[in-house]
């Protein structure tokens, strides 16, 4: 059967909005210029981002094409702009810049040429805007409990069938897993409605419901005539977060590597992060039958992260004292850890490398203040920056710097207590440093 | 003309009219026949085999013979009963009384002595040797030491705490009562034979709802909560325990034992309950002879039952708002007693099972307003995934004395971090007053 190149995320959303973007208003402009100058951690001035704006806008105008704006128009602008005091007086001059632009250039558009103006310390930083994520579903995945039977799908089409939808994965902590519901598995019925044929919204509301609730589902293999019947009832289904050195089963992760130490790999640090830390911990506990012994704990994969879970994440790892600092337009917050810590009695090792960025570098740097935990790598990034989405108008958010993370004593400084090749390096910690593996496609979306 | 008519009409509107009087004169009787007795502490005769009960709202004891499954008797003895505790060696208990802030030493037939103790007794504990008692009192921050002997209890020493104590637990027999705060996460340890501090300490968390010793794991082990004023009030930090979560909490013994030693220096924490399956307000524990620990989710209604490898748990049903459990002597069962719904469920803890309930009312118990808003306000069944109930944050209506962040939106707007409730005094928080 052939498939058709569309590969929709059943779990996901459809990825960030593809809505076709609305001409950009200048109540939409200010928006983002009032955002970035509340929340930015070194916003540029007004004057810089309404350049920056107009420079996008005539960019693109349909009085001057599509190219490169000459010194002199842009001696002119500058010299415009800067005269350029009140709100009103610049609402004024993007009304008449804007008159002439091109109905396609929308918000996404002159907010990012607006962001390019940021730099901190002289370095470009990245931001983007989009459209809020506010539905139920993506809500859902931001919080690592979306709710569903745990399958990827993919729409195929054949000439004497049509087209329909078939499993390209199952998801193995989901209910369709458990059920028994296999890869490449034709998805023929949904509570005794065809789906072949169906457009594709209408094959996620058959499958989508609440936590709890039953869908009878009938499928088959491509290659096979017999026709299988489960009925699934829908529940939260967790990525995996955390990986550990390698997998068991589809389930379940080995989290021990060879001379006995514990491996794992956080992948993202989210609001289930530190749960499913606890759940590896416990799992470990019977091992050499105390809680005690070396965990490697590689930060080089991490990928997204939040304040609120970075700092839980520190204080479940740190027994005692103070962990670091965050400052953002609003002052500065001191995080202190309790005396609970996870893996008590065990000596744990920070694995980095220059792509370790942000919180993960900010996590070790906090770390390394346990007398317990050790960093051992190459040198991180030193971008000691966060971003957060900020709402901006229309349900969209603008992404952008926000906090500059700090140690405790200081700037954020992560120091290697080891260096590959060292003879202090404990073997297992060595191999576990150069097996650095790709990072696997995971989760949801 | 048609006299019969009307006739009929004076008799049938008089037939209402008495039917009316007879059904309020029975709804006053069924409501004062059905008042909710609150059963909130359990002490068990091992001689006997009878379960005595104390009841909070009724202040009544009642009796129940636990082989028969029925019960004996029920009598009257204080006002606002808050804690029911046998005497070892004898066959007489010991109860406070909340309201009429009293000790009262009973036995079966009687009340033998009822002694005037500081303000708001809610605990009491006694030695093994039947000589000692230790009774907090949660509003004037009081710890009295009483001697017993026959008949007689004496006062002995009553000594000031730094917080409002409610869980009580002796260690190495009697020489070392452990104090746990009632609102916020304080522990004292205090010596018994000079009646002075060894220690004091904070745990991270509050609402400590239960202390039992286990010498021979050498371990004390602690039902508490602990909320986190870093986590967002978010579905996805309620799911995943992290907003508030619901612990035990195990002490080597050989750390509440050394001064100026942290108490949790060789301790653990570990979750009750998970995402999907909250474990709201843990509270009373025991430990059975199995080696079974057993602890009450009061919020959940059910008990948690960790088995002696710590490796799995499985949840028990038992009634609304089980608050006290004891284990029946030489065998694996547990009876625990159900605040919200007057009954007590009788546990097979091995199996998980219930083997009876035992209902306290003689026909169902017409809560009063304040009584159904108070297990609604206790109730964690309510929340998303049974996580936490009104009381896990505001204790009994009160202040915790921790922080969350109730308005949570980001870390990039100044935090709302507000004071959950306030008030620390006998006052009822939150419009509690009680109908009586």
């Amino acid at each position: 059967m052939e498939m058709r190149g569309i590969v929709v995320l059943l779990l996901g959303f459809l990825g960030p909005s593809q809505a076709a973007v609305a001409a950009v208003s200048v109540s939409e402009i200010l928006a983002v210029i009032e955002a970035i100058e509340e929340h930015h951690i070194e916003p540029p001035t007004r004057q810089e981002m309404v350049l920056a704006a107009a420079r996008e806008i005539l960019r693109t105008s349909s009085v001057s094409g599509i190219g490169d704006i000459t010194p002199k128009v842009n001696a002119q602008l500058s010299s415009t702009i800067s005269q350029l005091v009140s709100k009103d007086e610049i609402s004024v001059f993007l009304n008449s810049a804007l008159a002439d632009a091109r109905p396609e250039l929308g918000q996404q558009h002159v907010a990012r040429a607006i962001v390019r103006a940021s730099r901190i310390h002289g370095r470009q930083v990245s931001a983007r805007i989009s459209r809020e994520q506010d539905d139920r579903v993506a809500e859902q995945i931001k919080d690592n409990r979306y709710v569903g039977i745990g399958i990827r799908f993919a729409q195929f089409s054949q000439p004497d069938v049509g087209h329909g939808f078939s499993v390209l994965q199952v998801m193995p902590r989901g209910p369709a897993y458990q059920a028994g519901v296999q890869a490449n598995d034709l998805i023929l019925s949904a509570d005794g409605v065809s789906m072949i044929g169906v457009k594709q919204q209408k094959f996620l509301s058959s499958l989508r419901g609440k936590e709890g609730t039953n869908v009878a589902i009938e499928v088959q293999q491509s290659n096979a005539d017999e026709v299988r019947s489960y009925t699934i009832t829908r529940a939260v289904v967790p990525r995996v977060v955390i990986e550990g050195w390698s997998e068991k089963s589809p389930t379940e992760w080995e989290y021990l590597m060879v001379h006995d130490i514990g491996y794992v790999r956080p992948l993202e640090i989210g609001s289930s992060t530190v749960h499913e830390l606890k759940r590896i911990e416990h799992g470990l506990r019977d091992f050499k039958e105390v809680i005690g012994f070396d965990l490697v704990i590689d930060l080089r994969q991490v990928g997204a992260a939040t304040l609120t879970h970075t700092v839980m994440l520190a204080d479940a790892l740190r027994r005692w004292g103070r962990l670091g600092r965050m400052e953002t337009r609003r002052g500065e917050v001191i995080y202190e850890s309790d005396e609970d810590r996870l893996f008590p009695n065990s000596l744990i090792y920070l694995l980095v490398d220059g792509s370790v960025s942000g919180y993960a570098e900010w996590l070790a740097s906090v770390l390394q203040r346990d007398n317990q935990i050790q960093v051992m790598g190459t040198q991180t990034a030193g971008y000691p920056y966060a971003d957060t989405e900020v709402p901006v108008s229309d349900g969209k958010s603008v992404t952008m710097p926000t906090t500059v993370l700090k140690s405790h004593d200081g700037p954020l400084r992560v120091t290697l207590d080891l260096k590959p090749g060292s003879d202090s390096v404990p073997a297992g910690v060595a191999l576990a440093f150069q097996q650095k593996k790709n990072r696997r496609p995971h989760g949801l979306h | 003309m048609w006299p019969w008519r009307f006739n009929r009409r004076r008799i049938v509107v008089r037939t209402a009219f008495i039917n009316i009087i007879l059904a309020l004169l029975l709804v006053i009787v069924g409501v004062v026949q059905s008042q909710e007795r609150q059963p909130v502490s359990i002490a068990l005769d091992s001689e006997t085999g009878h379960v005595y009960v104390a009841n909070r709202d009724s202040g009544s004891i009642t009796t129940v013979n636990l082989e028969a499954r029925s019960i004996v008797g029920e009598r009257k003895v204080g006002q606002q009963l808050s804690c029911l505790t046998a005497v070892p060696g004898s066959t007489r208990f010991l109860a406070t009384d909340e309201q009429a802030n009293e000790l009262l030493l009973v036995d079966p037939e009687r009340i033998l002595t009822r002694v005037p103790v500081a303000e708001s007794p809610v605990k009491v504990i006694v030695s093994p040797d039947g000589r000692q008692a230790v009774v907090a009192s949660l509003w004037s921050r009081r710890l009295s030491f009483v001697t017993i002997d026959g008949k007689w209890l004496e006062v002995n020493k009553v000594i000031p705490l730094a917080f409002s104590p409610r869980e009580l637990c002796f260690l190495e027999q009697d020489r070392i009562v452990v104090v746990a705060d009632a609102f916020g996460g304080h522990l004292a340890v205090f010596s018994t034979t000079a009646t002075n501090l060894r220690v004091s300490q904070r745990i991270p968390g509050h609402n400590i709802g239960g202390l039992v010793a286990h010498p021979e794991e050498g371990l004390l082990a602690i039902s508490h909560q602990r909320l986190r004023s870093v986590a967002n009030i978010s579905i996805g930090d309620i799911h995943w325990g992290n907003l508030l979560g619901n612990h035990l909490r195990f002490l080597n013994l050989k750390d509440v034992h050394v001064m100026s030693r942290s108490l949790m220096r060789d301790g653990w924490l570990d979750d009750l309950g998970g995402p999907s399956n909250g474990a709201g307000d843990p509270g009373a524990m025991a430990v059975t002879p199995s080696g079974h620990l057993v602890t009450c989710l009061s919020g959940a209604h059910a008990v948690e039952i960790i088995s002696p490898n710590v490796a799995d748990s499985v949840r028990g049903p038992v009634g609304r708002g089980p608050v006290a459990i004891s284990v029946v002597p030489e065998t694996n069962l547990v009876v625990a007693a159900n605040r919200f719904s007057d009954s007590l469920t009788l546990l097979d803890v091995p199996a998980g099972k219930v083997v009876e309930t035992i209902s306290l009312s003689d026909d169902a118990p017409s809560p009063t307003r304040s009584q159904q808003g108070e297990a609604l306000f206790h109730d964690a069944t309510l929340s998303l995934d049974g996580w936490m109930s009104c009381h896990s944050c505001h204790t009994d209506g009160h202040s915790s004395g921790e922080l969350a962040d109730t308005l949570s939106d980001g870390h990039y707007t100044t935090p709302k971090r507000y004071s959950l409730a306030s008030g620390c005094s006998r006052n009822r928080a939150l419009g509690m007053e009680r109908e009586r």
